[in-house]
């Protein structure tokens, strides 16, 4: 085997009393794979037992609530509670990692009934004023934290990690923004530390000495009157000089600045390594650093660079369970980058308990077992025709299990439409997908052929014993608006070969209310062009993920872009464009040079069709199948790659 | 009080092709998602049986139960049942038959409800594609999964006959497992709406162009479902108008559907639904005229799906709309007791369904946690029914008769407590007495009648103009005291340091006359022509619509000033659809992601919370919309001072109507807790 790339990362640790294999910690986030009392199912121990496979040291559980007045239903209180989380940590243990829980209470930002906070007091998304606790109620939590401690003990799980992060209710006490009590638990620095503080002692007192409890903390809330890192530094001097503790998760943010605690690919890696650092500074046990770190190489320059002793990676590790495994054995090109794209896992996380997450990039996600790529039986001739992402994945799919692939693109390069949507401004990590499966067709030996149409004789010649149709999309325009055609009308990906051909004042038709309209929009703003994006929707840009879209908008209103929802273009003359207001029929008719339509395009299904029983099997996958988005098209690719 | 000749048609037998129905009420359930936990997350579950079974047992007629998916592409909730070839046949069948036996156990009858939401459908955990007549996005209005709202794909003649057979095969696990009968859904912009209507509908093959082409995968569905299922079971078909803002299948194009659908004889029913889940706002018997059309072109029975919340004169729409069916679920949640009480007559005492929507369309479908339930009459109504009454006429003292004291008094009286209720103004009703002033809100005020029959029939002392006090409450000296004194109006700093909002209704220092929602509802407020309503995150919902709507209505021009991405995020899809309709037609304009800072002479100034530019809008008045801070000065002094004081509402903390009964509740089993210990209560 190679030498270690990475010996800082790849190091073993001691936290409290336990020694980690490596410095590499998949940190708290709830999948949503539960049943309809909170508890994991299946599909998450095989998740969890994924990333501990994959090389993960430390692999924690998502918020588990321990108090009714979080969620109506307690896991803690269930009589499953030791069969179910002790099963998940025996099989996380099984491959050398440990298995972590989180302890929660959601305060004022989430929860089902009435929301208990420190204060009256409310905070995005669901802007619900909480009542303010008694002490009673106070006593009465501090003591549920306990009972919940010595339920994670008694199931034989490895760690304790208390959520005192991300403006829950640890956050709300510890922070002047949302703590203005007059008692002995708000006011003075000490005084709102005196919470958490009895958090940590019950905790501790519930579990005895030996077991080890880390407190997870955000350092910064990047809010005016909130949590600073010198007001954090002396919290957690305190509570790391108390001797309670055996590491400290720094993370940062609350709902105020939500896309801070899940970073959107506009920050820059590692955006807020600084921050765990400068608690490291002035505390003695071991420190974790989160936020944006996706590399190996920037992993270990962290560790090795003494800003902090671990690293949590969770979309890293969400992209790519294997990461751990893939960085020690000198793999680091074979990884599946996370995207920052936050689409399929935080977007599909608030959207409802029961839908649970996915990732763009990683199809498997939530179906460890049943999509485990099993060698094929008979070894096919398949022929992918499209380059794009749906393309790629069903070519690794069948290459990994022993197909032989030849993959036709028309184009000079792989990667589709991700290279244009990764010219927007800001929208470069969407490259990474591109840099991953051109690794992954060289490794799988996949027969790539660029610059090269393929037709159904083409494709005929190769007999070949599957055909894959991943031809994408092509530009349409939005059927039903009398005189589109005697405008200048461009579909977005056009934007991106002929920027110099538009005109001063364009008009973006968002069919669509993803990025295709929005990020298009802020390519042709920083061209200097005048803008206006009509969407029919409530709001444009409703399908992007809510951290997303926050850092968007103002960039594009300062950018001067004008956002005009709930409208549609009723009919073009020329240049000039009338517009109504759906709900009011109210019309305005605006001038503009140039049209820009972001509406998904047309399927190029043609291709299939001609095909059709004239080979073996013909598949349709990807936008050729319906223009949808990335994570359909690996998941399309995905399916198919393993029906082959 | 006998029951009317009006309401006694109601309880009349009624025959839906071979099937008898006790009654002619039907409860159409609520919410699609009855699957169970995650790793059964598709299947029945085990407490369904129980659901319908409780159903059933109140008396209704017919129950049309959850949906059911076809098909793997075809699933609107994560946790839809699905019950098509792609899901083994047991233990689907073993577990319905759980079901169907316990509703005939008491007598009930029960449909199975197949369905496809084509374009509606929730790409959910599988991420497949949306399948659907033409490659289309859904057009705007209609409800649009979280996620979904995809251009779909448009089906092969093989994928049509793949999701025809589907039909078919879910039937007859339908009938093997004992159902009464089928109803395939071809209504609510789902999968056969789409082939229906000429929006969705662009095929020029078999089966798209005239209304023959477009009706022609709804006929094999219902011939492969009838031969399915055979003549034993009744067989119908659910259509509606579609949801979108504009174009598609119309309200009047629904006799020529129902029509065509019905001719072959194939057929033993229509079931006719709204576009739109009717909400407040509409109408009562919103769209039976429709129904009654259908009723006529169809020559079928018709079951009438629409808003029912008072069923005194529901007796005419079969007498006279002839209508054979109709559609109670909302009554039948709010009060469980509905059928049960119409067969002894006395109406006054039905808890009313108000329309509001708020738990029972939206919580449900979205986290389907736990089954659909009425905000009032919260699962398990364990409190409701024959009272135990462990107060023992202890003395309990109310303060506030908003929703969260209404329900409080109403509740002890009912556990045996000597009930005094305080008001500070002069009618019972709080807040939900304002709300109900609203535009199209009057529904709220039968929830108002119906706490005052209750606190007659109970004998609650009621006192009005008493605002109480620390001495009110000791020279009373009750054994108990519930503190429901709701909240205050909030108000953003810079009205409260220029002094502006302090006067209601008043005049800010620039000369800017500043108001409340409440003043406003109220009636006490008096402003020019052009109106800002600056409304805040907390108010983003049912309270800004009301007041925009309210005050559009009296001729004001309204500029509706949000933070938020869109005013009524926070609303259930159909109120704000709905709402949204009528306020931009009567020109209420929308400035949203923008928050009120200040006013000048004659300028209300707002500044855009996302990049900070500053804007202003010429303006008569403003009025505030800024939500609530709790009254708590009274709890807060009484439980320094001794036991046995609880509270209940926004007090507690400014919520809603849910808050306010769920507190009561709460309070409720506090007291049971205190009374039963012989201790008195305190909060935990
Ligand atoms: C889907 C999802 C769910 C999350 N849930 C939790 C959680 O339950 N508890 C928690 O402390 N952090 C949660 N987080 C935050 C992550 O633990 C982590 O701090 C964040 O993703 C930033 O790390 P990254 O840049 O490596 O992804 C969640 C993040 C995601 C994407
Ligand atoms: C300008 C532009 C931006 C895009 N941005 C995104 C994006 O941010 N997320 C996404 O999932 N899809 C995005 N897409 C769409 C996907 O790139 C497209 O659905 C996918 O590449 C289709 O794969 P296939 O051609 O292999 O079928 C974008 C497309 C364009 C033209
Ligand atoms: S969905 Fe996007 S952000 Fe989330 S883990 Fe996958 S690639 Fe990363």
């Amino acid at each position: 085997m190679a030498p270690n790339p990475f010996p800082n990362l790849f190091s073993p640790i001691s936290i409290g009393h336990l020694t980690l294999r490596n410095r590499i910690y998949s940190p708290p986030h709830a999948p949503g794979f539960t049943d309809r009392f909170f508890m994991p199912s299946e599909r998450a121990i095989a998740y969890w037992e994924a990333k501990a496979a994959g090389g993960t040291a430390m692999v924690s559980s998502g918020v588990t609530p321990v108090h009714s007045s979080a969620i109506r239903v307690v896991p803690f209180d269930n009589p499953r509670f030791c069969e179910v989380y002790g099963s998940a940590a025996e099989r996380v243990r099984a491959h050398g990692a440990r298995f972590v829980v989180q302890l929660w209470h959601g305060g004022a930002q989430v929860g089902m009934g009435t929301r208990w906070a420190p204060s009256p007091y409310a905070t995005p998304s669901e802007w619900r004023v909480a009542h303010a606790m008694d002490k009673a109620e106070i006593k009465d939590v501090i003591a549920a934290f306990g009972r919940a401690a010595a339920r994670v003990k008694e199931a034989g799980c490895d760690v304790i990690e208390i959520h005192g992060a991300h403006g829950y209710l640890l956050t709300e006490f510890a922070s002047a923004l949302s703590n203005h009590r007059d008692d002995e638990y708000g006011g003075t620095l000490e005084n709102r530390a005196r919470f958490v503080a009895e958090v940590i002692e019950s905790v501790r007192e519930a579990v005895g000495s030996e077991f080890t409890v880390g407190l997870r903390f955000s350092a910064d809330e990047f809010v005016d009157g909130g949590l600073t890192i010198e007001e954090s530094q002396e919290m957690l001097a305190r509570f790391s000089a108390q001797g309670k503790l055996d590491y400290l998760d720094i993370s940062v943010g609350n709902y105020h600045t939500e896309e801070t605690i899940i970073a959107p690919m506009y920050f820059p890696l590692g955006a807020f390594v600084h921050v765990a650092a400068a608690i490291k500074e002035v505390v003695s046990i071991p420190v974790i650093a989160v936020g944006r770190i996706k590399d190996p190489a920037q992993a270990e320059e962290i560790v090795a660079n003494g800003y902090a002793d671990m690293v949590a990676l969770n979309r890293a590790i969400i992209a790519d369970p294997e990461f751990a495994n893939k960085a020690r054995e000198g793999r680091s090109e074979e990884i599946r980058w996370c995207l920052g794209c936050n689409e399929a896992c935080w977007g599909r996380s608030y959207m409802g308990l029961a839908e649970g997450i996915a990732c763009v990039v990683n199809p498997h996600l939530g179906f460890e077992r049943e999509t485990s790529l099993v060698p094929a039986e008979h070894r096919k001739r398949v022929v992918v025709v499209g380059g794009g992402p749906a393309g790629l994945e069903a070519a690794r799919v069948a290459a990994e299990r022993g197909h032989s692939v030849s993959l036709f693109e028309k184009s000079e390069s792989l990667g589709g439409q991700l290279n244009k949507a990764a010219k927007a401004p800001l929208r470069v990590d969407l490259a990474d997908c591109v840099r991953y499966y051109s690794g992954e067709m060289a490794r799988l030996k996949v027969d790539v052929h660029l610059g090269s149409e393929a037709s159904a004789d083409s494709v005929l010649e190769a007999a070949p014993d599957a055909v894959v149709i991943a031809t994408g999309s092509s530009p349409a325009l939005p059927p039903d608006v009398p005189g589109l055609e005697s405008a200048r009308v461009h579909e977005v990906r056009e934007v991106y070969d002929g920027l110099e051909e538009l005109g001063e004042r364009v008009l973006v038709l968002a069919g669509e209310g993803h990025q295709q309209a929005l990020s298009t929009a802020e390519l042709l703003a920083d061209a200097g062009r005048d803008v206006e994006v009509v969407s029919p929707q409530r709001f444009c840009g409703h399908e992007i993920e809510r951290n997303t879209v926050v850092m968007l908008y103002p960039r594009l209103l300062s950018k001067g872009v004008r956002l005009t929802p709930m409208s549609w273009v009723r009919r073009v003359d020329g240049r000039s464009v009338t517009l109504v207001q759906i709900y009011s029929g109210g019309e305005r008719t605006v001038e503009v040079d140039d049209i820009v339509v972001a509406a998904g395009g047309r399927a190029n299904d043609g291709l299939a069709a001609d095909l059709l029983g004239r080979v073996p099997e013909v598949h349709l996958i990807g936008d050729a199948l319906a223009p949808r988005r990335l994570l359909y098209a690996t998941q399309d690719g995905c399916r198919v790659g393993r029906s082959l | 009080m006998g029951t009317s000749a009006t309401e006694a048609n109601l309880l009349e037998e009624v025959a839906l092709g071979p099937v008898r129905l006790r009654n002619r009420l039907a409860f159409l359930a609520p919410t699609p998602a009855h699957g169970g936990t995650d790793d059964e997350a598709n299947l029945p579950t085990e407490e369904l049986a129980r659901y319908w079974e409780a159903v059933a047992a109140a008396g209704i007629g017919l129950i049309v139960g959850e949906h059911q998916s076809v098909h793997p592409t075809g699933t609107s909730h994560p946790r839809v049942v699905e019950s098509g070839p792609a899901t083994p046949a047991e233990p689907l069948i073993g577990r319905y038959t759980k079901v169907t036996e316990a509703v005939h156990r008491c007598e009930g009858r029960i449909f199975a409800h197949l369905y496809h939401p084509g374009l509606l459908a929730n790409p959910g955990y599988r991420l497949l594609p949306l399948w659907a007549p033409s490659a289309l996005r859904v057009p705007v209005g209609a409800p649009v999964p979280a996620g979904g709202g995809a251009i779909g794909h448009a089906m092969s003649e093989a994928e049509i006959a793949e999701v025809v057979a589907a039909f078919a095969e879910a039937a007859r696990r339908a009938g093997a497992a004992g159902f009464d009968g089928v109803e395939v859904d071809a209504a609510s912009g789902y999968l056969l709406a789409e082939f229906l209507s000429p929006a969705t509908n662009r095929r020029n093959d078999a089966y798209g162009g005239g209304l023959a082409e477009r009706c022609r995968m709804v006929v094999e569905v219902l011939a492969a479902v009838r031969a399915a299922v055979g003549t034993e079971l009744a067989v119908g078909v659910r259509l509606g108008p579609d949801p979108y803002v504009e174009g598609g299948l119309a309200e009047d194009g629904l006799p020529e559907v129902a029509a065509f659908l019905s001719a072959p004889g194939g057929i033993d029913y229509v079931s006719v639904v709204p576009g739109l889940v009717p909400d407040a706002a509409a109408p009562e018997a919103a769209g039976s005229q429709t129904a009654s059309a259908v009723a006529r072109a169809a020559g079928v029975p018709v079951l009438y799906s629409g808003l029912l919340t008072d069923l005194s004169e529901a007796g005419t729409l079969v007498a006279e709309g002839g209508l054979a069916v109709l559609d109670v679920t909302r009554a039948a949640l709010a009060d469980p007791g509905l059928v049960t009480k119409l067969l002894s007559g006395g109406p006054s005492f039905f808890r009313p369904c108000v329309a509001c929507n708020q738990t029972c369309t939206t919580r449900a479908s979205q986290a389907a946690m736990a089954p659909a339930s009425c905000l009032f009459t919260p699962l398990p109504s364990g409190a409701d029914g024959a009272p135990n009454r462990f107060g023992d006429d202890r003395s309990l003292l109310v303060v506030g008769a908003g929703l969260a004291g209404l329900e409080v008094a109403r509740l002890a009286a009912g556990a045996g407590f000597m009930v005094t209720l305080l008001e500070a103004g002069p009618e019972v009703g709080g807040q939900l007495r304002l709300a109900a002033r609203a535009p199209r809100r009057a529904r709220l005020g039968r929830a108002i009648q119906f706490y005052e029959d209750q606190l007659a029939q109970w004998g609650v002392e009621v006192a009005l103009d008493q605002p109480a006090t620390v001495e009110t409450v000791e020279s009373l000296d009750p054994d108990f005291v519930v503190a429901a004194t709701g909240c205050l109006p909030d108000r953003p700093a810079w009205s409260t340091a220029t002094g502006g909002a302090d006067e209601r209704p008043g005049r800010g220092a620039s000369g800017l006359p500043i108001t409340d929602v409440r003043a406003v509802l109220a009636g006490q407020a008096t402003l020019g022509r052009r109106v800002v309503l600056a409304v805040s995150h907390t108010e983003s919902g049912y309270v800004s619509l009301a007041a925009a709507e309210f005050l559009a209505d009296q001729g004001h021009e309204v500029w509706l000033v949000t933070p938020d991405f869109e005013p009524a995020g926070m609303v259930d899809f159909f109120t704000s659809e709905a709402a949204y309709r009528r306020l931009l037609k009567k020109g209420v304009r929308i400035e949203p992601t923008c928050e009120v800072e200040g006013v000048t002479d004659g300028l209300v100034l707002f500044s855009n919370v996302f990049s900070g530019e500053a804007g202003s809008l010429p303006a008569d008045g403003l009025v505030l919309a800024q939500g609530g801070v709790a009254d708590d000065a009274l709890y807060r002094a009484l439980r320094g001072l001794r036991a046995g004081v609880l509270a209940a509402g926004d007090c507690v903390a400014p919520r809603d109507m849910e808050g306010a009964i769920s507190d009561a509740r709460l309070v409720m089993a506090e007291l049971a807790l205190a009374c039963r210990s012989g201790e008195t209560a305190g909060r935990r």
